[in-house]
């Protein structure tokens, strides 16, 4: 019953009145609801847009935005190998801008020289396979780990069995992407990752990004030794580049200035991965002078290698594939050099003699084989390329092609993952899910028979000593908290409680003031009741469940509900009671997700952990607010 | 019967925490826990290089362990696992001082510098001694670095002993930095000539935190003094000096070099300057509390600095060299850039029940860093690529010199400067409150400088913070109070507590008698008649009994003692109070609870009232307003500070700031004056009506709205520096430092409750509008009453005693239950460390139980009136539910 009359309503005082009362509900209403709006656009997040603290996530509404996260995407997030690849500077994912020029001629040459030749899989590497900073399941892995359910079954000890891996569970599992960069890596060759390569393999083209080893020369090689600054560059070497975007890396060793050669020399021998390397085949005899100085004896190199040669001069020169073992090691201490023991002779790879052979180089050769002239390719292609060297394969565009085709499917999966995510997560901790429902069955249930059981008893009986009862109930509330919290920790711990329900449970199994406010309650229902259950021959028991409870429901139905979200939400417990992980309930683990977590991960657990509540709610108000106890004076 | 069983099975299940030894056919396998943070460098699932080469030495341990244990234990056929401890971490609480003393704490403790003396005086520690005796010299040269001896090997319960041993060897401070960044801002990277100038200038060039851009990171968290403490040692001073004839501990650091190291960090924190698009800026550093956060910020290049550490064995195992750069600590302007010097600890829980999971969890200590298991470790980092990181000393040792040369420049020489010029972190006795000591003048100052509100006289003021401090460190911590000044806390305890007893005594006798109905007289409990009654009574006044009185006494019994967890405690009858009542920082956390309640009391009791009349006025979409408000209800009550704690960033990225930073001053404004004028309005209706002191009480709560109105409108009038009409429009002209300013910190930490608690608490007022009878609302209609009149002559006498129900109950818990939230939004930083916070971390951070629990009782005494108020009224109430149909 409002308190403006009914009548009189349509006087203008009373509209602007409630007018009033409408804005002011409104603009509270949103105070409320905003936060919820930026959680769950916070649940879309990736770590690029982070800190934008919006609404309306910036993909959804700006191209550019989606394609950053796109890209971030695609290079696992991985900045530095964006960096390399496109061969760009861009201090972030988040200061990328869309390219200007999306169709260059160069796509289709780029596509058919990728399929012309059956090109190993390791000159790529997969999108969305891994994301350390946010901390979710990208597209890719999740695809893998299906791929893996189907073919080993859902025991992750199967996988461990078959692929020779030790993951604990099913949410650890996780692909570093190769980075065949540096020369310490070494192709991962264990069953784990020659199954991840089958399933690479089977990917969209759009999804790879080519090592390009040009980028890599200049970004992580030079740069770390000249700085960003093209003029401490060109100071040491006496070059006059505008910038490093004008340094090429040729195949062969340069013949310019000794500096340039030297660094050249110093990136190939030391630095670039071994896969990138070839050797001309003059090259071949001094590879077997080499082995010949080593090991002497023809048997001892077969047996070390498990060869069948019966001299040296029949040994090939390795080409550019992966090599392991002995003849791995040997064949990286021929390029490196490799000093002969007591004779001091430096064995080592002519300088002419080396060449690099990875992706972006052999794409100019092979536009280079096809069109013989420049002038000749940029009349076929429409291109105004000046220099074969300058050819980049154009990877950044193929990847701005993809995106552009499929702009659907990336919004709905950065949509869609946080909460994948999630939902794996709390799937796979099932227990949590068993011991929340315990344990807030136990809470609800513990409420709703000790303390009506104890209103029962002080309401129906005429005491004696009514009021000594309910003040020793009461007076709990005088005690400071603080007092008691250590020692029911301790008393736990001497009962050998912790860990179990029972310590979540008995301490608060019974409170003083609700037994205060249902005896209230029930003196409040009629006493007439209980005279003719009684006349009916009715015992105690039936007489507490028949009238009481069931006059009482909306009351329970409070308490049972204020039980529940109290064992629901409660997680602090956690961090004393029980400590031991076989008795974490959903919010532990939730929290502990949230812990390790990137924030787009962390709101889409706090909206999902949200939604029993909620629902209850929802769907329980009118329940609710008939059982609302209200004092009201005698 | 089953479902029975089932329950009494969870109920009895046994906990599983620590080792223990199991037999397998002939076989012994010894298991084996070991903390998590230890857990986590030698995880086998996980991939990184680093574990793996630790992992590996595991392996080559439980290898070696049969014949081990067999030629020193004498135990055929032993068998080793090595388990995790589990237990959750909460960011920013330690937790794990009380998990140990609960005896839920893993057979090898990982200890630091700073709680080791916590550790070995509460008697968490076994000692050593006995163990190493075997130990070679080299041995312990190998492992122990000869600064790192006294941290180890001291003084505790039984005489001196070691207590722990390190592995990884030293770990030393330096300066790493992005690469990158570096080169964007045109800088030159820092070397070893680096003085404190050189660092604030290239701040001064880096930090740009319109752009998220920071310079360096320095944590506003609690104990941010243990970084300071890096440019402390710098400045030449110490912060405690031990005198190892005398066993006695003296403070160190009231001196004029602690000041320049104060004014320097407070510079880098919070110095007013102005960035390339005009705004105002504070500080070049990087102040969110969040670990998290930071790292990712540092990860996305968005911090150029950290002051890290770099460890003996393994430089820097996460970081590449191309992006990333060290170099040592700059140079003070006394000369000096020492630094605070670490190292990682092992010990054994002194509590482990087999002992010969003893035996063998010290042979796992003895191993993990020997030189066998360091050879296994540099093998495994060498083949994983990470060679050129390892010390060139191991390289050296185990055959890999022709990789010393791919070493980074200077890495190796980084490291020995960081050793040599360094000093063990704080480690002796009270080394754990040092940092609550040393916080304060680096809070106080910032909090200070953040409001433009430092004194001119900057060195006298500093020189004053530091003396403080070093006022409080000498009397709280090292010194016995003087005999004369305890007796005068003895006396003062004394009648404290004789009048807290009266208080008590009469208090419930006022209780008693108000709950006594008329006319009883007293007639036995009458237990036969009854039995039926009693039965049904017994489980909640057995539990009420168990887990309420039966706590109260024990936790009552430590209040007069030196209570320790494990071993004896000590009486100190009043000393305790007598300490607590004379304690300055006790008071004044009680002084910031008072406005701490005060907030809650404006923010969450008010609101709900005015919600739930409101809505009972809208003719239509009531159930689904009330949907809304009850919204932010659904999610966990720390989640909700956690959330906001993301909205309160300090920069105009944060969404709070976003917000505000559109808003005009005209908006606060008039919104303050509409406040006022609705408080007229009531004023004005309670006047006419001869109710004066409601007048007065509305007219001054409304002086106080416009008031708190006009404070968020000032920044942004004062800041365009001319007239106060032209400046209407002008918006703050600087974000909000939300959780680090004095002004703002409190009312951040309540405003989360406020938006959680609005909805769920307007239903019980709700509940009571509906069972207002129309006939009154009809009959005030005839007298002509107005709108406000109905508010304040039916609703409020109707719901007075909800209200004083209410009331008392939220101020109560304002005071007992504050520290949960607190704590995670501002660790009490800027004056929000509220007594129950107050209490929490003496109890829990230094496990002072005794004070800690006189504390309780003094706060209890406080509120004990407003209980006895609050029981008064029960007394005299019924209890009805409203019922009724929504539509009404």
């Amino acid at each position: 019953m409002p308190l403006i009359s009914r009548i009189g309503r349509k006087a203008p005082k009373t509209i602007a009145l409630i007018a009033i009362i409408y804005a002011l509900l409104i603009a509270g209403a949103i105070t409320m609801v905003f936060p919820f709006v930026l959680m769950i656009s916070g649940s879309t997040k990736s770590t690029l847009d982070e800190k934008e603290f919006v609404a309306v996530p910036g993909f959804l509404k700006q191209e550019t935005r989606l394609y950053q996260k796109h890209i971030e995407g695609m290079f696992n997030e991985r900045l530095d190998l964006m960096r390399t690849v496109y061969d760009v500077d861009a201090s972030g994912f988040d200061k990328l801008k869309l390219p200007s020029d999306p169709q260059t001629p160069l796509i289709e040459e780029w596509e058919r020289f990728i399929h012309d030749e059956l090109r190993p899989d390791y000159w790529y590497s997969l999108g969305y396979v891994f994301a350390p900073i946010s901390r979710t399941f990208p597209s890719s892995l999740r695809r893998y780990k299906q791929s893996l359910r189907e073919e080993f079954g859902d025991q992750i000890t199967e996988i461990n069995r078959n692929l020779e891996t030790d993951f604990l569970n099913w949410n650890v599992v996780e692909v570093r992407p190769e980075f065949y960069l540096p020369r310490r890596n070494s192709l991962l060759n264990t069953s784990w990752y020659t199954r991840y390569r089958l399933f690479k393999q089977q990917q969209d083209p759009s999804l790879r990004y080519y090592f390009n080893i040009e980028g890599y020369f200049k970004r992580n090689f030079l740069m770390a030794l000249y700085t960003r600054d093209i003029s401490t560059y060109n100071n040491a070497h006496g070059t006059e580049h505008t910038s490093y975007a004008d340094i090429v890396l040729t195949a062969h060793a340069p013949d310019g200035p000794d500096k340039v050669r030297e660094d050249w020399e110093n990136f190939v021998r030391e630095v670039l991965n071994l896969l990138w390397i070839q050797l001309e085949d003059p090259a071949q005899t001094d590879y077997q002078t080499f082995l010949e100085a080593k090991y002497q004896k023809i048997n001892a190199l077969n047996k070390n290698y498990g060869t069948t040669f019966s001299r040296f001069d029949q040994i090939p020169l390795l080409g550019n594939q992966p090599i392991e073992g002995l003849m791995g090691s040997d064949w990286n201490a021929f390029i490196k050099g490799w000093q002969e023991p007591g004779s001091n002779i430096l064995h080592q790879a002519d300088i002419d003699h080396l060449r690099i052979a990875s992706p972006d180089i052999l794409f100019r050769e092979y536009l280079q084989k096809r069109y013989g002239t420049v002038d000749q390719m940029n009349r076929n292609l429409g291109t105004t390329i000046r220099d074969f060297r300058t050819i980049q394969p154009p990877q950044q565009a193929i990847h701005y092609r993809a995106f552009q085709q499929n702009k659907g499917t990336i919004r709905n999966e950065f949509l869609r993952r946080n909460y994948i995510t999630v939902i794996e997560y709390v799937v796979l901790h099932g227990r949590g899910i068993i011991n929340t429902v315990i344990y807030c069955a136990l809470a609800v249930l513990v409420a709703l028979i000790v303390n009506p059981m104890a209103a029962y008893a002080l309401s129906r009986f005429k005491l004696p000593n009514t009021y000594k009862i309910l003040l020793f109930m009461l007076l709990t509330m005088a005690f400071p908290p603080m007092v008691t919290q250590i020692p029911v920790f301790l008393m736990l711990r001497k009962f050998e409680l912790l860990n179990t329900f029972a310590a979540l449970i008995l301490p608060g199994m019974a409170h003083g003031y609700s037994i205060f406010l249902l005896k209230g309650f029930f003196d409040s229902l009629p006493a007439e009741l209980y005279e003719s259950a009684q006349m009916d021959g009715a015992g105690e028991w039936t007489m507490f469940w028949t009238i009481t409870m069931s006059l009482s429901k909306p009351i329970l139905a409070v308490i049972a509900l204020t039980a529940f979200t109290n064992a629901y939400s409660n997680f602090m417990f956690a961090l004393l009671i029980c400590q031991n992980e076989k008795m974490w309930t959903l919010m532990v683990w939730l929290f502990q997700l949230q812990q390790k977590s990137g924030e787009g991960v962390m709101y889409a657990s706090l909206i999902i952990a949200a939604i029993p509540t909620f629902i209850i709610f929802v769907f329980c108000q009118n329940i609710i607010m008939r059982g609302i106890v209200v004092p009201v004076e005698k | 019967m089953f479902r029975w069983y089932l329950l009494i099975m969870l109920f009895c299940s046994t906990p599983s925490w620590a080792g223990y030894v199991e037999q397998d056919g002939d076989k012994t396998i010894i298991h084996i826990t070991v903390h998590d943070w230890l857990w986590e460098e030698l995880d086998p699932i996980r991939s990184e290089t680093g574990i793996r080469s630790n992992a590996e030495a595991v392996k080559a341990f439980k290898r070696a362990f049969p014949k081990l244990f067999k030629e020193r234990y004498g135990v055929d056929n032993a068998e080793v696992k090595i388990e995790k401890f589990s237990g959750i971490k909460i960011e920013g609480i330690e937790s794990d001082l009380l998990a140990i003393a609960g005896k839920m704490a893993p057979d090898i403790i990982y200890l630091n510098f700073r709680k080791s003396d916590t550790y070995i005086q509460q008697g968490f520690l076994y000692p050593l001694t006995d163990y190493a005796k075997d130990m070679t010299d080299e041995e312990r040269a190998f492992r122990v670095n000869p600064k790192i001896w006294p941290v180890i090997q001291r003084k505790g319960p039984g005489g001196e002993h070691l207590w722990a041993l390190p592995h990884g060897g030293a770990i030393g401070k330096v300066l790493i930095y992005r690469k990158d960044l570096f080169d964007e801002s045109g800088l030159t990277y820092p070397n070893e000539q680096w003085t404190w100038d050189d660092l604030y200038n290239a701040c001064v060039a880096l930090a740009d935190p319109g752009n998220g851009q920071y310079a360096i990171a320095l944590r506003n968290v609690k104990h941010e003094s243990w970084r300071w403490l890096d440019f402390l040692f710098a400045s030449g001073s110490r912060v405690l000096e031990y005198d190892k004839a005398s066993d006695h501990w003296d403070v160190a650091f009231d001196n004029p070099q602690t000041v320049t190291a104060l004014e320097y960090y407070v510079k880098l924190c919070t110095e007013p300057w102005v960035d390339s698009a005009g705004k105002k800026r504070r500080g070049y550093a990087y102040r969110d509390a969040s670990y998290v956060a930071a790292n990712q910020a540092w990860k996305n290049g968005k911090i150029a600095m950290l002051v890290g550490t770099i460890q003996e064995d393994v430089f820097a195992r996460t970081f590449d060299p191309t992006v990333v750069g060290l170099a040592p600590m700059p140079i003070s302007p006394a000369g000096e850039r020492t630094a605070s010097l670490n190292s990682k600890m092992l010990g054994l829980f002194s509590e482990i029940e087999e002992p010969m999971v003893r035996d063998a969890a010290w042979e796992f200590i003895r191993f993990y860093g020997s030189e066998e298991a360091v050879g296994v470790k540099t093998r495994i980092l060498v083949e994983g690529g990470l060679g050129r990181f390892v010390n060139p000393r191991y390289l050296e040792m185990y055959g890999y010199r022709e990789l010393i040369r791919f070493a980074p420049p200077g890495w190796a020489e980084t490291f020995a400067l960081s050793v040599e010029q360094s000093e063990p972190e704080p480690y002796g006795r009270f080394a754990n409150p040092v940092y609550d000591i040393l916080d304060k003048p680096i809070k106080e100052a910032n909090a200070l400088a953040i409001e433009d509100k430092l004194p001119e006289d900057r060195d006298a003021f500093y020189t004053g913070l530091i003396a403080e401090a070093a006022a409080v460190a000498r009397r709280e911590i090292l010194a016995e109070t003087p005999p004369a000044e305890m007796k005068k806390r003895r006396m003062t305890a004394a009648v404290f507590l004789a009048a807290l007893i009266t208080l008590f005594v009469f208090v419930f006798r006022r209780i008693i008698r108000d709950f006594t109905p008329p006319g009883i007289r007293h007639s036995g409990w009458q237990t036969k008649r009854f039995a039926k009654a009693y039965l049904l009574l017994l489980p909640a006044l057995l539990t009420i009994l168990l887990w309420q009185y039966i706590p109260l006494l024990q936790g009552s019994v430590m209040a007069f003692q030196d209570y320790r967890v494990m071993g004896e405690s000590r009486w100190v009858w009043l000393d305790n109070f007598g300490n607590v009542l004379w304690n300055a920082e006790w008071w004044a956390s009680v002084w910031n609870a008072i406005r701490y309640s005060f907030l809650i009391v404006v923010l969450t009791f008010i609101p709900p009232v005015i919600l739930a009349i409101l809505l009972q006025e809208v003719p239509h979409g009531k159930i689904l307003f009330r949907t809304i408000y009850y919204l932010p209800a659904v999610i966990t009550s720390l989640v909700v500070i956690l959330l906001w704690h993301s909205f309160y960033t300090s920069t105009e990225l944060g969404a709070l700031n976003r917000l505000t930073m559109q808003i005009p001053a005209w908006a606060y404004l008039s919104t303050g004056l509409l406040l006022v004028a609705t408080c007229i309005l009531f004023a004005h209706r309670l006047y006419k009506h001869d109710a004066v002191p409601g007048a007065g009480a509305f007219l001054i709560f409304g002086g106080l709205l416009f008031t708190a109105c006009w404070g968020l409108a000032a920044p942004a009038l004062e800041s365009t520096g001319k007239s106060f009409l032209s400046s209407l429009g002008a918006t703050a002209p600087e974000p909000y430092h939300w959780l680090e300013s004095h002004s703002t910190a409190m009312i951040a930490c309540v405003l989360p409750l406020f938006w959680a608690g609005i909805g769920p608490g307007c239903l019980i007022y709700l509940a009571a509008l509906k069972g207002i009878a129309e006939e009154l609302y009809e009959a005030a209609d005839m007298d002509g009453a107005t709108f406000v009149d109905k508010i304040l002559f039916i609703v409020f006498p109707i719901f007075k005693p909800l209200l004083i129900i209410n009331f008392v109950g939220i101020f109560i818990g304002a005071w007992f239950y504050a520290g949960a939230n607190i704590l995670a939004m501002t660790q009490g930083g800027a004056g929000t460390e509220v007594a129950g916070l107050h209490i929490f971390y003496q109890a829990f951070t230094f496990l002072k139980f005794g004070p800690a629990t006189a504390m309780a009782w003094i706060l209890g005494f406080m509120l004990i009136v407003f209980t006895m108020y609050q029981l008064r009224i029960l007394s005299r109430l019924e209890f009805k539910t409203t019922g009724g149909d929504e539509t009404r």
